[in-house]
């Protein structure tokens, strides 16, 4: 009798239990224990790419090839060494000018027939300038390669850099800078190169509307005559191709282009800022500001190259950085905060960009430089942050490398600054090896605490709340007006 | 005798066991080869599952489609599917608020999400070892949503924000939408897809809540996996975190028909002083849409809008320049569709001007029949841009979601290629006389 009311006991009190946790689960059903905690990811994959491979061929013109099977385009590069530190001092702007003159008539073909052409091998063309080289990119269906090159080689090596094409592209530049000009990110920004690099070639990236106005049909022939070159360029493939089928069909296309002399360039070495310094760009009726602070560092290995990615993702790499945390979530002072690394020839570019309220500028400013204070001058950061800043570096590069287009760019930047082949190889290891150490040191070598700082927005409200500083103001086209005292109105 | 028809038979056997395997081996390979076709399972709580492995790289990415929409929205309900977007990021029941997005920013993977009239696709790409990850906060979103009443309340204010700050950047915003109710005059079809303010602040959350249950459910959603992932390892991944989620019963989709629908021409002019420049959109309704005719109508967009060197570029952007903005195409909503076009210009002649030249090219399409030369060159843009949709590992798991909605293979995506080759001349002028008619919509925005 006993045995069995305990077992009617064990019975209701099962029937309890279910119907409690379907009772008390949200969504009417229990919970299993494994769903209350991320899980472990599997084992890291080693990142196996295919080493980038090339040759020279005998005018000069190097071929590089990254060989991915079954690819159904091709990406081809064509990268000279004529970016916008190569155009004369007194002519800013004529490296972008020459670049996107190609493309846009040859001795055969008009504009039109250009472009149709492109589409009809289902293809896109750009042509852009960087500080150190021109890019100019044709992606097409893979059993079109060969069109494809034959159709760069008219641009190259026949081009017709015909008055009327010439004007239309001024007035495209210039218009395009118009409407730039109103563009606060776009102004502070450029002001910043302007300031950064004043004695160095690099500024003249930062050219203006009057530039474009002053540069002459015959400047973009004698630069192109000067600079458009094979033995002054390079052309990278990404398809599924080998370097000895590449080299073959550029030394078909490009065979008849000459190697010429070139008047060597060097690049002298820019030197960071070391006082503060503040320009402003006056945008009247913008009711926020936005910030440009950055200066340049100089890594002098990958392992201090890596360790200044690391220093920039831990300061506002994501929305979930110090940075942001700090003034967006924590103080409520900017719209966002973001820090960013660019490598560049002998240097590196390091840049925090803001948008804040006008009335906590000058909080939002000290507090950036409180920010970047803490982290290479106080204390060293937590392992866990480190650890963090690994994870993402090393799972965003294959992320970004899916796309052809940002491929194509790593790709050229290890080719232009001469990354080798090891980059791919070791990435995984250098980043894994990295300790917070290395992250203090290279914070405490760089100026990053004697910022350049540049400002777009309405000069009256930014003036009552920037009181303790000197500030130089800019117009526009980034000409110089004059300097306001700390405090001082105009 | 005996001995030699035994060995005849055993090397008959031999080869045909040869030939089986060397046809697996060479069906194995072709779908490990671009554009990497997906396979289907089915869970027992009816959740479908596609696989499409192959990748260069140690990446993995996960899409989960949901049948929902504008589409299947009630009257009092509208806008409900854009909120329920929303909350979707608001955190589940073992994740936080924005948790799901900073768990796949931090490992440095990317995420978005899809939205279109009968479909939402939530997609995330992430370095292959982090798999499980992806599949513990999908399964929690589909599972437990926290659908809390501050996180309803703060959810319904930031899209009458995101409405209102829509409505304040883009001037022409409210003029596309008359064009729309002109256009698709019965509900649900001329709703946006951003959704509506009008009814957010009514729903309860219970009605919230119970949206959710109907149509965030198992068998009323696909789980797409694609790039460089292990198919037994990734199995067993759908078995531990989706089996147990119960499969729901959601409701197919009941849209009023067209068919029937009297429609006449309509010209509105609309305007006011703030619009930067004058304006038009131009729609033809396709109320009669077959599958069998979206091949053609895709040309017709690659023909007349898409590409530098499409008819409508070439004459309004680059020889003629009298427009600032040309858009359109086509636009399917459930079973029915239209295609649209948007031109402004400086100035009322330029439009005008504008207006005449769209008028020709539509007419000339009509009655002279496209020379192959460039109808070869639309086909192989749009070849292009489809294999670009295969070509990253979530833009194929998008892709391959939005090919199963649609009844289109999953196993053999490249048949939709075919479709579009075979598209012959008197297709285009067939179909360009069927639907590019005097029924038309014209909304003419000018600066009052």
């Amino acid at each position: 009798m006993r045995a069995k009311e305990k077992s009617y006991y064990s019975v209701f009190f099962f029937l309890l239990t279910v119907c409690l946790s379907l009772f008390l689960a949200p969504q009417g059903f229990p919970q299993e224990k494994f769903r209350k905690s991320p899980p472990s990811p599997f084992p890291l994959p080693l990142l196996k790419l295919n080493p980038v491979e090339s040759t020279t061929l005998t005018n000069g013109l190097k071929v590089a090839v990254f060989s991915q099977k079954n690819l159904p385009l091709t990406h081809i590069e064509l990268i000279i060494m004529a970016g916008e530190r190569h155009s004369p001092d007194s002519l800013p702007g004529l490296a972008t000018m020459t670049t996107r003159m190609i493309g846009r008539q040859t001795r055969q073909f008009s504009q039109e027939k250009i472009q149709e052409t492109i589409e009809s091998l289902g293809g896109n063309f750009q042509a852009q300038t960087y500080l150190d080289y021109s890019r100019i990119t044709l992606e097409v269906l893979a059993e079109y390669t060969d069109e494809a090159l034959a159709l760069l080689k008219q641009m190259i090596l026949w081009p017709s850099f015909n008055q009327r094409s010439f004007d239309s592209l001024k007035r495209e530049i210039y218009y395009e800078l118009v409407r730039k000009s109103v563009n606060p990110e776009f102004l502070a920004k450029r002001l910043l190169f302007q300031l950064l690099f004043a004695d160095h070639p690099y500024h003249k990236i930062a050219f203006s509307r009057d530039d474009i106005r002053r540069i002459q049909l015959k400047d973009v022939k004698d630069f192109f005559t000067q600079l458009y070159l094979p033995n002054n360029s390079q052309i990278i493939f990404i398809g599924d191709l080998d370097l000895k089928s590449a080299a073959k069909k550029t030394s078909h296309a490009f065979f008849t282009w000459k190697k010429q002399k070139l008047i060597p360039s060097t690049v002298p070495s820019p030197q960071p800022a070391v006082k503060m310094k503040i320009g402003l760009i006056d945008l009247p009726q913008r009711n926020d500001v936005t910030i440009f602070l950055g200066n340049l560092v100089f890594p002098q290995s990958w392992a201090e190259t890596y360790a200044y990615s690391v220093l920039s993702h831990i300061l506002g790499g994501t929305p979930y950085s110090r940075l942001f945390l700090r003034l967006r979530e924590m103080k409520g002072y900017s719209y966002y905060v973001f820090s960013e690394m660019e490598i560049l020839k002998n240097c590196a570019l390091f840049t925090i960009r803001a948008r804040v309220r006008p009335e906590v500028l000058e909080e939002s400013l000290q507090e950036i430089l409180a920010v970047i204070r803490e982290i290479i001058v106080n204390k060293k950061i937590a392992n866990y942050e480190l650890e963090q800043a690994k994870s993402f570096l090393i799972g965003r590069l294959p992320v970004e490398l899916e796309s052809l287009d940002n491929l194509a760019f790593r790709l050229t930047s290890m080719n232009i600054y001469g990354y080798g082949n090891e980059y791919w190889q070791k990435y995984y290891s250098n980043i894994m090896s990295l300790t917070p150490d290395d992250v203090f040191q290279v914070g405490q070598k760089s100026s990053l605490l004697t910022p350049v700082i540049t400002l777009t927005g309405n000069k009256e409200v930014i003036l009552q709340n920037l009181k303790s500083l000197d500030i130089d103001l800019y117009d526009k086209n980034g000409k110089f007006l004059y300097t306001l005292r700390k405090g001082e109105k105009k | 005798m005996k001995g030699k028809n035994w060995w005849e038979r055993s090397l008959l056997l031999w080869n045909l066991l040869f030939c089986l395997l060397l046809a697996a081996r060479i069906s194995l390979l072709a779908a490990n080869r671009f554009p990497y076709p997906g396979q289907t399972h089915k869970l027992k709580n009816g959740l479908t599952i596609i696989l499409s492995p192959g990748s260069y790289f140690p990446i993995v990415a996960l899409a989960v489609g949901y049948r929902v929409g504008p589409l299947y929205e009630k009257p009092e309900q509208a806008g409900i599917s854009y909120l329920m977007e929303n909350l979707m990021f608001q955190g589940s029941q073992n994740v936080g608020r924005m948790q799901h997005i900073r768990y796949i920013q931090r490992v440095g993977g990317v995420l978005n999400v899809l939205t279109s009239y009968d479909r939402m696709i939530f997609y995330q790409s992430l370095p292959s070892h982090h798999l499980p990850l992806v599949f513990w906060l999908e399964s929690d979103r589909m599972a437990r949503l926290s659908l809390t009443r501050s996180a309803i309340q703060r959810e319904i204010m930031a899209i009458v924000d995101e409405i209102n700050f829509r409505h304040s950047r883009d001037p022409y915003l409210e003029y596309e939408e008359l064009f729309n109710r002109l256009l698709f005059p019965q509900f649900p079809y001329y709703l946006p897809l951003y959704g509506t303010k009008n009814n957010l602040s009514s729903l309860s959350p219970r009605e919230i809540r119970q949206f959710y249950t109907r149509f965030f459910c198992p068998r009323n959603a696909v789980i797409c996996v694609t790039g460089n992932f292990d198919e037994k390892t990734t199995l067993a991944l759908f078995q531990k975190y989706f089996s147990s989620i119960p499969g729901g019963s959601p409701p197919s989709l009941e849209l009023p028909s067209l068919e029937n629908q009297q429609f006449q021409k309509v010209e509105r002019t609309v305007g006011k002083e703030t619009i930067p420049s004058p304006a038009i959109f131009l729609g033809f309704p396709l109320y009669t849409l077959q599958s069998k005719e979206l091949p053609v109508l895709h040309l017709i967009e690659y023909i007349l809008l898409h590409g530098q060197s499409s008819r409508l570029q070439k004459r309004l952007l680059v020889k003629e320049r009298v427009v600032l903005r040309l858009s359109g195409g086509l636009e399917t909503r459930g079973q029915v569709g239209a295609f649209k076009f948007f031109l402004s210009s400086t100035n009322a002649t330029a439009l005008a001007r504008a207006k005449r030249i769209l008028w020709q090219e539509i007419n000339k399409l009509k009655s002279e029949a496209i020379k192959e030369a460039e109808l070869t060159k639309a086909k192989r843009l749009y070849e292009k841009d489809f294999l670009q949709n295969f070509l990253t590992a979530s833009s194929r798991a998008v892709t391959l979601i939005d090919y199963f909605f649609s009844g289109k293979s999953v196993t053999a995506p490249l048949e939709e290629l075919k479709k579009i080759q075979a598209v012959t001349p008197s297709d285009i002028a067939g179909i360009m006389n069927r639907y590019f008619t005097n029924n038309y919509i014209l909304v003419q925005v000018e600066i009052k």
